[in-house]
Protein backbone atom coordinates (compact mmCIF):
# COMPACT_ATOMS: atom_id res chain seq x y z
CA UNK A 1 0.00 0.00 0.00
CA UNK A 2 1.55 3.35 -0.79
CA UNK A 3 1.41 6.46 1.79
CA UNK A 4 -1.42 8.25 1.10
CA UNK A 5 -2.04 12.07 0.19
CA UNK A 6 -4.69 13.99 2.47
CA UNK A 7 -7.50 13.85 0.36
CA UNK A 8 -6.98 9.94 -0.21
CA UNK A 9 -6.54 9.96 3.58
CA UNK A 10 -9.74 11.94 3.89
CA UNK A 11 -11.56 9.36 1.07
CA UNK A 12 -10.52 6.72 3.19
CA UNK A 13 -12.09 8.23 6.44
CA UNK A 14 -15.08 9.11 5.01
CA UNK A 15 -15.40 5.48 2.90
CA UNK A 16 -15.14 4.11 6.63
CA UNK A 17 -18.57 5.81 7.59
CA UNK A 18 -20.45 3.90 4.99
CA UNK A 19 -23.19 1.37 5.58
CA UNK A 20 -23.71 -1.69 3.71
CA UNK A 21 -27.39 -2.32 2.72
CA UNK A 22 -26.70 -5.17 0.33
CA UNK A 23 -26.87 -3.20 -2.53
CA UNK A 24 -23.37 -4.17 -3.15
CA UNK A 25 -24.23 -7.87 -3.29
CA UNK A 26 -25.17 -6.93 -6.89
CA UNK A 27 -22.00 -6.62 -8.16
CA UNK A 28 -20.45 -9.78 -8.95
CA UNK A 29 -17.20 -11.19 -8.97
CA UNK A 30 -17.27 -11.76 -12.72
CA UNK A 31 -17.88 -8.85 -13.81
CA UNK A 32 -15.01 -6.94 -11.93
CA UNK A 33 -13.25 -9.35 -13.79
CA UNK A 34 -14.02 -8.58 -17.16
CA UNK A 35 -13.18 -4.89 -16.08
CA UNK A 36 -9.75 -5.91 -14.82
CA UNK A 37 -9.07 -8.14 -17.41
CA UNK A 38 -10.35 -5.38 -19.84
CA UNK A 39 -12.81 -6.72 -21.70
CA UNK A 40 -15.32 -4.51 -20.48
CA UNK A 41 -15.62 -1.37 -18.25
CA UNK A 42 -18.18 -0.19 -15.25
CA UNK A 43 -20.92 1.09 -15.77
CA UNK A 44 -21.64 4.54 -14.22
CA UNK A 45 -23.81 2.68 -11.93
CA UNK A 46 -21.45 0.28 -10.96
CA UNK A 47 -18.78 3.27 -10.14
CA UNK A 48 -21.38 4.73 -8.32
CA UNK A 49 -22.05 1.45 -6.08
CA UNK A 50 -18.09 0.81 -5.77
CA UNK A 51 -18.13 4.29 -4.56
CA UNK A 52 -20.30 3.84 -1.88
CA UNK A 53 -20.68 0.01 -0.84
CA UNK A 54 -18.44 -1.92 0.98
CA UNK A 55 -19.62 -4.94 0.12
CA UNK A 56 -18.97 -3.47 -3.80
CA UNK A 57 -15.34 -3.11 -2.91
CA UNK A 58 -14.84 -6.65 -0.69
CA UNK A 59 -15.74 -8.25 -4.36
CA UNK A 60 -13.34 -5.96 -6.12
CA UNK A 61 -11.11 -6.82 -3.62
CA UNK A 62 -11.27 -10.43 -3.89
CA UNK A 63 -11.41 -10.48 -7.69
CA UNK A 64 -8.01 -8.53 -7.52
CA UNK A 65 -6.85 -10.74 -5.53
CA UNK A 66 -7.53 -13.48 -7.45
CA UNK A 67 -6.74 -12.10 -10.85
CA UNK A 68 -2.80 -11.27 -9.05
CA UNK A 69 -2.81 -15.07 -8.05
CA UNK A 70 -3.71 -16.08 -11.65
CA UNK A 71 -0.85 -13.77 -13.09
CA UNK A 72 1.61 -15.36 -10.68
CA UNK A 73 0.72 -19.20 -11.09
CA UNK A 74 0.86 -18.40 -14.98
CA UNK A 75 4.23 -17.23 -14.80
CA UNK A 76 5.88 -19.88 -12.76
CA UNK A 77 3.97 -21.96 -15.41
CA UNK A 78 6.11 -20.38 -17.24
CA UNK A 79 9.33 -20.17 -15.46
CA UNK A 80 8.69 -24.63 -14.40
CA UNK A 81 8.44 -25.42 -18.42
CA UNK A 82 11.45 -23.41 -19.19
CA UNK A 83 10.00 -20.87 -21.71
CA UNK A 84 11.41 -17.99 -22.44
CA UNK A 85 8.20 -15.08 -22.17
CA UNK A 86 10.30 -12.26 -23.23
CA UNK A 87 13.01 -10.96 -26.33
CA UNK A 88 15.47 -9.58 -23.75
CA UNK A 89 16.61 -6.32 -25.30
CA UNK A 90 16.61 -6.28 -29.33
CA UNK A 91 19.01 -5.05 -31.36
CA UNK A 92 17.69 -2.59 -33.83
CA UNK A 93 17.37 -4.31 -36.54
CA UNK A 94 13.37 -3.23 -38.12
CA UNK A 95 13.46 -1.65 -41.24
CA UNK A 96 10.14 -0.20 -42.93
CA UNK A 97 9.77 -3.14 -44.95
CA UNK A 98 6.78 -4.82 -43.63
CA UNK A 99 5.68 -7.16 -42.55
CA UNK A 100 8.36 -7.11 -40.63
CA UNK A 101 9.27 -10.17 -37.72
CA UNK A 102 10.45 -9.71 -34.10
CA UNK A 103 11.50 -13.62 -33.33
CA UNK A 104 12.21 -14.77 -29.82
CA UNK A 105 12.47 -18.79 -28.60
CA UNK A 106 8.91 -18.99 -27.38
CA UNK A 107 6.96 -17.10 -29.43
CA UNK A 108 6.61 -14.72 -32.96
CA UNK A 109 5.72 -11.04 -33.59
CA UNK A 110 4.61 -10.30 -36.80
CA UNK A 111 3.95 -6.10 -37.69
CA UNK A 112 2.34 -5.42 -40.90
CA UNK A 113 -0.11 -2.89 -42.22
CA UNK A 114 -3.83 -2.88 -41.84
CA UNK A 115 -5.05 -4.31 -45.57
CA UNK A 116 -8.04 -1.19 -45.49
CA UNK A 117 -7.10 1.30 -43.05
CA UNK A 118 -3.55 3.18 -42.42
CA UNK A 119 -3.59 1.07 -39.27
CA UNK A 120 -1.29 -1.90 -38.40
CA UNK A 121 -2.18 -5.52 -37.75
CA UNK A 122 -0.11 -6.88 -35.22
CA UNK A 123 0.06 -10.81 -34.70
CA UNK A 124 1.20 -12.84 -31.72
CA UNK A 125 2.24 -16.30 -32.12
CA UNK A 126 3.01 -18.78 -29.12
CA UNK A 127 5.07 -21.82 -30.05
CA UNK A 128 3.86 -25.02 -29.11
CA UNK A 129 4.98 -25.58 -25.92
CA UNK A 130 3.70 -21.85 -24.98
CA UNK A 131 0.58 -22.67 -26.57
CA UNK A 132 0.31 -26.08 -24.12
CA UNK A 133 0.49 -24.45 -20.98
CA UNK A 134 -1.90 -21.27 -22.16
CA UNK A 135 -5.87 -22.15 -21.74
CA UNK A 136 -8.57 -20.54 -23.74
CA UNK A 137 -9.64 -18.76 -20.88
CA UNK A 138 -6.04 -16.89 -19.74
CA UNK A 139 -5.95 -12.99 -21.81
CA UNK A 140 -2.45 -12.62 -22.16
CA UNK A 141 -1.05 -9.68 -23.18
CA UNK A 142 2.36 -8.59 -25.22
CA UNK A 143 3.78 -5.27 -23.22
CA UNK A 144 6.88 -3.65 -24.45
CA UNK A 145 9.70 -2.19 -22.31
CA UNK A 146 7.78 0.96 -21.66
CA UNK A 147 4.76 -1.86 -20.80
CA UNK A 148 2.70 0.09 -23.00
CA UNK A 149 0.58 -2.85 -24.45
CA UNK A 150 0.83 -4.16 -27.82
CA UNK A 151 -2.00 -7.03 -28.01
CA UNK A 152 -4.28 -8.30 -25.35
CA UNK A 153 -6.29 -11.05 -25.37
CA UNK A 154 -7.57 -14.89 -25.36
CA UNK A 155 -5.67 -16.97 -28.01
CA UNK A 156 -7.32 -18.34 -31.00
CA UNK A 157 -7.32 -22.09 -32.09
CA UNK A 158 -4.00 -21.26 -34.25
CA UNK A 159 -2.62 -20.23 -30.96
CA UNK A 160 -2.70 -16.76 -32.27
CA UNK A 161 -3.95 -13.60 -31.01
CA UNK A 162 -4.48 -10.52 -33.13
CA UNK A 163 -4.77 -6.63 -32.04
CA UNK A 164 -5.55 -3.69 -34.39
CA UNK A 165 -4.70 -1.05 -32.51
CA UNK A 166 -1.76 0.27 -32.77
CA UNK A 167 -0.86 2.52 -29.30
CA UNK A 168 2.04 4.84 -30.97
CA UNK A 169 2.44 7.66 -33.10
CA UNK A 170 5.29 6.48 -34.61
CA UNK A 171 5.48 3.29 -36.38
CA UNK A 172 6.52 -0.01 -35.23
CA UNK A 173 9.93 -0.05 -37.02
CA UNK A 174 10.53 3.61 -35.64
CA UNK A 175 9.54 2.07 -32.22
CA UNK A 176 11.58 -1.42 -32.34
CA UNK A 177 14.71 1.19 -33.06
CA UNK A 178 14.86 2.41 -29.85
CA UNK A 179 17.64 1.75 -27.59
CA UNK A 180 16.59 -0.68 -24.84
CA UNK A 181 13.65 -1.88 -27.22
CA UNK A 182 12.25 -5.44 -25.96
CA UNK A 183 8.92 -7.27 -26.08
CA UNK A 184 7.33 -9.40 -23.48
CA UNK A 185 4.30 -12.39 -22.69
CA UNK A 186 2.29 -12.27 -19.72
CA UNK A 187 -0.95 -12.93 -18.42
CA UNK A 188 -3.22 -10.41 -18.35
CA UNK B 1 -26.18 -2.40 -14.08
CA UNK B 2 -25.38 -5.30 -16.41
CA UNK B 3 -28.49 -7.24 -16.21
CA UNK B 4 -28.27 -10.14 -13.89
CA UNK B 5 -30.12 -13.29 -15.05
CA UNK B 6 -33.27 -14.21 -12.66
CA UNK B 7 -33.13 -16.67 -10.00
CA UNK B 8 -35.92 -16.89 -7.72
CA UNK B 9 -35.49 -16.09 -3.94
CA UNK B 10 -35.05 -19.48 -2.27
CA UNK B 11 -32.22 -20.36 -4.49
CA UNK B 12 -31.12 -16.73 -4.24
CA UNK B 13 -30.82 -16.89 -0.35
CA UNK B 14 -29.50 -20.65 -0.84
CA UNK B 15 -26.81 -19.43 -2.93
CA UNK B 16 -25.91 -16.56 -0.33
CA UNK B 17 -25.76 -19.32 2.21
CA UNK B 18 -23.38 -21.12 0.31
CA UNK B 19 -21.75 -20.52 -3.08
CA UNK B 20 -21.54 -16.87 -2.26
CA UNK B 21 -21.48 -17.21 1.46
CA UNK B 22 -18.06 -14.84 1.65
CA UNK B 23 -20.23 -11.93 0.49
CA UNK B 24 -23.05 -12.44 2.70
CA UNK B 25 -20.12 -12.99 5.98
CA UNK B 26 -18.80 -9.67 4.70
CA UNK B 27 -22.16 -7.91 4.97
CA UNK B 28 -22.87 -9.19 8.49
CA UNK B 29 -19.43 -8.43 9.35
CA UNK B 30 -19.25 -4.80 7.91
CA UNK B 31 -22.99 -3.87 9.51
CA UNK B 32 -22.13 -5.73 12.88
CA UNK B 33 -19.00 -3.25 13.14
CA UNK B 34 -20.84 -0.21 11.65
CA UNK B 35 -23.11 -0.05 14.70
CA UNK B 36 -20.61 -1.29 17.36
CA UNK B 37 -19.20 1.67 18.79
CA UNK B 38 -20.58 1.74 22.31
CA UNK B 39 -20.19 -2.46 22.39
CA UNK B 40 -15.94 -0.92 22.17
CA UNK B 41 -16.41 1.31 24.41
CA UNK B 42 -17.79 -0.82 26.71
CA UNK B 43 -15.14 -3.54 27.04
CA UNK B 44 -11.90 -1.36 25.90
CA UNK B 45 -9.11 -1.34 28.73
CA UNK B 46 -11.17 -4.20 30.58
CA UNK B 47 -8.76 -7.05 32.32
CA UNK B 48 -11.47 -9.57 33.85
CA UNK B 49 -14.92 -9.54 32.14
CA UNK B 50 -17.36 -10.27 35.35
CA UNK B 51 -20.41 -11.68 35.72
CA UNK B 52 -22.53 -7.64 35.98
CA UNK B 53 -20.38 -6.87 32.65
CA UNK B 54 -21.28 -9.83 30.69
CA UNK B 55 -24.82 -9.03 30.85
CA UNK B 56 -24.26 -5.81 29.82
CA UNK B 57 -22.03 -6.88 26.74
CA UNK B 58 -24.85 -9.83 25.98
CA UNK B 59 -27.71 -6.49 25.78
CA UNK B 60 -24.80 -4.40 24.04
CA UNK B 61 -24.95 -7.58 21.15
CA UNK B 62 -28.55 -7.81 21.35
CA UNK B 63 -28.92 -4.17 20.07
CA UNK B 64 -26.38 -4.31 17.52
CA UNK B 65 -27.75 -7.87 15.84
CA UNK B 66 -31.26 -5.99 15.41
CA UNK B 67 -29.94 -2.77 14.53
CA UNK B 68 -27.59 -4.53 11.89
CA UNK B 69 -29.44 -8.08 10.78
CA UNK B 70 -33.41 -7.60 12.27
CA UNK B 71 -33.97 -4.63 10.34
CA UNK B 72 -34.27 -4.23 6.49
CA UNK B 73 -31.59 -3.15 4.92
CA UNK B 74 -33.48 -1.01 2.79
CA UNK B 75 -36.65 0.13 1.60
CA UNK B 76 -37.58 -0.69 -1.28
CA UNK B 77 -35.11 -3.80 -1.72
CA UNK B 78 -34.17 -5.16 -4.98
CA UNK B 79 -34.16 -9.28 -5.36
CA UNK B 80 -30.54 -9.74 -4.74
CA UNK B 81 -30.94 -7.51 -1.15
CA UNK B 82 -33.81 -8.95 0.03
CA UNK B 83 -32.07 -12.31 -0.38
CA UNK B 84 -28.47 -11.43 0.76
CA UNK B 85 -30.47 -9.75 4.30
CA UNK B 86 -32.27 -13.24 4.01
CA UNK B 87 -29.46 -15.05 3.87
CA UNK B 88 -27.76 -13.03 6.80
CA UNK B 89 -30.47 -13.28 9.29
CA UNK B 90 -30.51 -17.31 8.62
CA UNK B 91 -26.77 -16.75 9.62
CA UNK B 92 -27.21 -14.49 12.50
CA UNK B 93 -24.72 -14.88 14.92
CA UNK B 94 -25.34 -16.18 18.52
CA UNK B 95 -24.71 -13.61 20.62
CA UNK B 96 -23.75 -16.09 23.70
CA UNK B 97 -20.91 -17.63 22.06
CA UNK B 98 -20.07 -14.19 20.84
CA UNK B 99 -20.47 -13.26 24.70
CA UNK B 100 -17.83 -15.44 25.78
CA UNK B 101 -15.62 -14.90 22.77
CA UNK B 102 -15.45 -11.52 23.60
CA UNK B 103 -14.77 -12.04 27.36
CA UNK B 104 -11.45 -14.30 26.71
CA UNK B 105 -10.27 -12.02 23.78
CA UNK B 106 -7.70 -9.67 24.84
CA UNK B 107 -7.68 -8.04 21.37
CA UNK B 108 -11.06 -6.97 21.48
CA UNK B 109 -11.20 -5.26 24.52
CA UNK B 110 -8.00 -3.18 23.50
CA UNK B 111 -5.43 -5.40 25.54
CA UNK B 112 -3.14 -5.48 22.61
CA UNK B 113 -1.79 -3.96 19.55
CA UNK B 114 -4.61 -4.72 17.05
CA UNK B 115 -7.19 -2.19 16.83
CA UNK B 116 -9.94 -3.43 18.58
CA UNK B 117 -12.94 -3.41 15.89
CA UNK B 118 -10.37 -5.36 13.93
CA UNK B 119 -10.45 -8.08 16.62
CA UNK B 120 -13.92 -7.69 16.72
CA UNK B 121 -14.33 -8.41 13.10
CA UNK B 122 -12.01 -11.28 13.19
CA UNK B 123 -13.76 -12.85 16.09
CA UNK B 124 -17.30 -12.32 14.34
CA UNK B 125 -15.71 -13.87 10.81
CA UNK B 126 -14.09 -17.06 12.68
CA UNK B 127 -17.95 -17.21 14.61
CA UNK B 128 -19.80 -16.82 11.79
CA UNK B 129 -17.80 -19.71 9.51
CA UNK B 130 -17.94 -21.65 12.27
CA UNK B 131 -21.76 -21.86 12.25
CA UNK B 132 -21.71 -22.22 8.91
CA UNK B 133 -19.90 -25.03 9.02
CA UNK B 134 -22.00 -26.96 11.91
CA UNK B 135 -24.72 -26.31 9.64
CA UNK B 136 -23.34 -27.60 6.41
CA UNK B 137 -21.37 -30.51 8.20
CA UNK B 138 -18.23 -32.24 6.88
CA UNK B 139 -19.90 -33.50 3.80
CA UNK B 140 -17.43 -36.44 1.80
CA UNK B 141 -16.87 -33.46 -0.75
CA UNK B 142 -15.09 -31.43 1.45
CA UNK B 143 -13.14 -34.24 3.25
CA UNK B 144 -12.30 -34.74 -0.18
CA UNK B 145 -10.83 -31.06 -0.90
CA UNK B 146 -9.30 -30.98 2.94
CA UNK B 147 -7.34 -33.98 2.18
CA UNK B 148 -6.30 -32.32 -1.25
CA UNK B 149 -5.41 -28.79 0.39
CA UNK B 150 -3.15 -30.88 3.12
CA UNK B 151 -1.54 -32.53 0.07
CA UNK B 152 -0.31 -28.87 -1.35
CA UNK B 153 0.46 -27.32 2.06
CA UNK B 154 2.40 -30.37 3.00
CA UNK B 155 4.13 -29.68 -0.20
CA UNK B 156 5.15 -25.94 0.20
CA UNK B 157 6.54 -27.03 3.36
CA UNK B 158 8.81 -29.64 1.88
CA UNK B 159 9.51 -26.95 -0.86
CA UNK B 160 10.54 -24.69 1.83
CA UNK B 161 12.72 -26.95 4.55
CA UNK B 162 14.26 -27.76 1.19
CA UNK B 163 15.52 -24.47 -0.33
CA UNK B 164 15.84 -22.64 3.49
CA UNK B 165 17.24 -25.52 5.38
CA UNK B 166 14.39 -25.29 7.83
CA UNK B 167 10.92 -24.76 8.61
CA UNK B 168 8.71 -21.98 7.54
CA UNK B 169 8.01 -19.00 10.10
CA UNK B 170 5.88 -19.66 13.25
CA UNK B 171 2.47 -19.19 11.91
CA UNK B 172 2.84 -19.02 8.43
CA UNK B 173 0.51 -22.37 8.12
CA UNK B 174 -2.25 -20.06 9.38
CA UNK B 175 -1.41 -17.12 7.17
CA UNK B 176 -2.81 -15.32 4.29
CA UNK B 177 0.63 -15.51 2.75
CA UNK B 178 0.26 -19.55 3.16
CA UNK B 179 -3.34 -19.60 1.62
CA UNK B 180 -2.44 -17.24 -1.71
CA UNK B 181 0.36 -19.73 -2.04
CA UNK B 182 -1.55 -23.02 -2.15
CA UNK B 183 -4.02 -21.17 -4.29
CA UNK B 184 -1.23 -19.95 -6.40
CA UNK B 185 -0.43 -23.54 -6.40
CA UNK B 186 -3.83 -25.07 -7.75
CA UNK B 187 -3.98 -22.64 -10.36
CA UNK B 188 -0.27 -23.80 -11.44
CA UNK B 189 -0.59 -27.32 -10.97
CA UNK B 190 -4.36 -28.54 -10.56
CA UNK B 191 -6.20 -25.57 -12.81
CA UNK B 192 -8.60 -28.30 -14.05
CA UNK B 193 -9.16 -30.38 -10.81
CA UNK B 194 -13.38 -30.31 -10.73
CA UNK B 195 -12.54 -30.27 -6.64
CA UNK B 196 -10.33 -27.57 -5.80
CA UNK B 197 -9.34 -25.26 -9.10
CA UNK B 198 -12.31 -22.63 -8.25
CA UNK B 199 -11.70 -22.48 -4.26
CA UNK B 200 -11.00 -18.99 -3.51
CA UNK B 201 -8.22 -17.99 -1.02
CA UNK B 202 -10.96 -17.09 1.60
CA UNK B 203 -12.61 -20.23 1.31
CA UNK B 204 -9.13 -22.11 1.49
CA UNK B 205 -8.68 -20.18 5.04
CA UNK B 206 -12.20 -21.21 6.39
CA UNK B 207 -10.91 -25.15 5.88
CA UNK B 208 -7.71 -24.26 7.51
CA UNK B 209 -9.83 -22.42 10.20
CA UNK B 210 -11.85 -25.19 10.83
CA UNK B 211 -9.74 -28.39 9.98
CA UNK B 212 -6.09 -27.31 10.78
CA UNK B 213 -5.51 -27.59 14.20
CA UNK B 214 -2.55 -25.48 14.59
CA UNK B 215 -4.38 -22.70 13.14
CA UNK B 216 -6.99 -23.59 15.42
CA UNK B 217 -5.31 -23.34 18.22
CA UNK B 218 -4.57 -20.04 16.41
CA UNK B 219 -7.21 -18.23 17.20
CA UNK B 220 -8.34 -19.53 20.35
CA UNK B 221 -5.18 -19.04 22.08
CA UNK B 222 -4.39 -15.84 21.02
CA UNK B 223 -7.84 -15.00 19.83
CA UNK B 224 -7.83 -12.42 16.95
CA UNK B 225 -4.20 -10.29 17.76
CA UNK B 226 -3.72 -13.28 14.53
CA UNK B 227 -3.33 -9.80 12.50
CA UNK B 228 -5.29 -10.71 9.41
CA UNK B 229 -3.56 -9.03 6.08
CA UNK B 230 -6.81 -8.74 4.10
CA UNK B 231 -6.53 -8.02 0.37
CA UNK B 232 -6.50 -4.15 -0.11
CA UNK B 233 -7.62 -1.93 -2.52
CA UNK B 234 -6.88 1.91 -2.84
CA UNK B 235 -10.14 4.12 -3.25
CA UNK B 236 -7.79 6.41 -4.78
CA UNK B 237 -6.95 4.43 -7.61
CA UNK B 238 -10.47 2.61 -7.88
CA UNK B 239 -12.91 5.77 -8.10
CA UNK B 240 -10.69 8.75 -9.70
CA UNK B 241 -13.54 10.85 -9.80
CA UNK B 242 -13.99 10.29 -6.45
CA UNK B 243 -11.39 12.50 -5.60
CA UNK B 244 -12.90 14.82 -7.79
CA UNK B 245 -16.18 14.54 -6.15
CA UNK B 246 -14.83 14.82 -2.85
CA UNK B 247 -13.35 17.87 -3.45
CA UNK B 248 -16.50 19.33 -4.65
CA UNK B 249 -18.21 18.50 -1.42
CA UNK B 250 -15.64 19.98 0.99
CA UNK B 251 -16.74 23.26 -0.89
CA UNK B 252 -20.04 22.82 0.03
CA UNK B 253 -19.24 22.45 3.46
CA UNK B 254 -20.20 25.05 5.88
CA UNK B 255 -17.93 26.60 8.24
CA UNK B 256 -15.80 25.62 10.65
CA UNK B 257 -16.67 22.21 9.37
CA UNK B 258 -14.66 23.31 5.67
CA UNK B 259 -11.78 24.63 7.51
CA UNK B 260 -11.63 21.90 10.02
CA UNK B 261 -10.92 19.38 7.17
CA UNK B 262 -8.96 21.86 5.51
CA UNK B 263 -6.19 21.73 8.77
CA UNK B 264 -6.89 17.93 9.46
CA UNK B 265 -6.56 16.40 6.63
CA UNK B 266 -5.29 18.81 3.50
CA UNK B 267 -2.53 20.76 5.19
CA UNK B 268 -3.65 23.94 6.01
CA UNK B 269 -2.00 24.40 9.38
CA UNK B 270 -1.81 28.10 8.54
CA UNK B 271 -5.62 27.98 9.53
CA UNK B 272 -7.12 29.38 12.22
CA UNK B 273 -9.82 27.56 13.71
CA UNK B 274 -10.83 28.97 17.38
CA UNK B 275 -9.28 31.04 20.07
CA UNK B 276 -9.79 27.74 21.92
CA UNK B 277 -7.62 25.79 19.65
CA UNK B 278 -4.76 24.87 21.88
CA UNK B 279 -6.86 23.96 24.79
CA UNK B 280 -8.34 20.40 25.87
CA UNK B 281 -11.83 21.66 25.54
CA UNK B 282 -10.75 23.12 22.33
CA UNK B 283 -8.85 20.04 20.95
CA UNK B 284 -12.85 17.93 22.08
CA UNK B 285 -14.67 20.38 19.86
CA UNK B 286 -11.87 20.46 17.02
CA UNK B 287 -12.53 15.92 16.80
CA UNK B 288 -16.39 16.52 17.06
CA UNK B 289 -16.17 18.91 14.32
CA UNK B 290 -13.97 16.94 12.11
CA UNK B 291 -16.52 13.84 12.93
CA UNK B 292 -19.53 16.29 11.80
CA UNK B 293 -18.07 16.79 8.56
CA UNK B 294 -17.22 13.55 7.92
CA UNK B 295 -20.46 12.59 8.45
CA UNK B 296 -21.70 15.28 6.30
CA UNK B 297 -19.30 14.30 3.60
CA UNK B 298 -20.58 10.80 3.47
CA UNK B 299 -24.03 11.53 2.66
CA UNK B 300 -23.19 14.23 0.29
CA UNK B 301 -20.83 11.55 -1.54
CA UNK B 302 -23.47 9.20 -1.58
CA UNK B 303 -26.18 11.32 -3.45
CA UNK B 304 -23.71 12.04 -6.13
CA UNK B 305 -25.58 8.81 -8.02
CA UNK B 306 -24.19 9.25 -11.71
CA UNK B 307 -23.09 12.41 -11.66
CA UNK B 308 -21.03 12.93 -14.40
CA UNK B 309 -19.07 15.83 -15.31
CA UNK B 310 -21.62 16.33 -18.33
CA UNK B 311 -24.21 15.86 -15.97
CA UNK B 312 -23.82 18.42 -13.46
CA UNK B 313 -22.95 20.85 -16.10
CA UNK B 314 -26.55 19.93 -17.69
CA UNK B 315 -27.90 20.01 -13.99
CA UNK B 316 -26.22 23.54 -13.86
CA UNK B 317 -28.20 24.60 -16.97
CA UNK B 318 -31.12 23.33 -15.90
CA UNK B 319 -31.22 24.92 -12.36
CA UNK B 320 -30.46 28.51 -14.04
Amino acid sequence: MKNKSGIEKLLSDVLALQQEDGRGAELTEERVRDVLLGTESFTDAEEHLLASSPLARHTYAAALEEVEIEREAYRQRCERAGLHTSTGNLLAAATEQYPFVIPSDDFLVTVRPHPIDDGWVITLALSEQFRRISGPADVLALVDDQNVTWVRGQLNVYGEIHSYCWPYHESPAERARRPGFALRVLHA
Amino acid sequence: MKPMPNIDHDRLVELYLTGWWRKTRAAIVHRFLHCSDRLIELIRGVDVVDEELHGRIDTEIEHIIIQAIGQPWSTPMTARQRAIWDAARAACPDRRILVQMIATDRAARGLSTIPPKHALGRLLKSHLDSCHWQVLGLTEHRARVWSKLRRISAELFREYQAQHGRDPPPGYRCSPHHFRDIRTRILRDDPHDARIAEIKVDTIEEYFGRLCEECRQMVSLDEASFDEEQPQIDESDLHPRLIRMLKRCIDQLEEPLQRVIRIAYLGDKALYWSPTQDTDAGRTEFERLRHEALRQLRSRLDTFRGDTDEEQVRNRKTLE
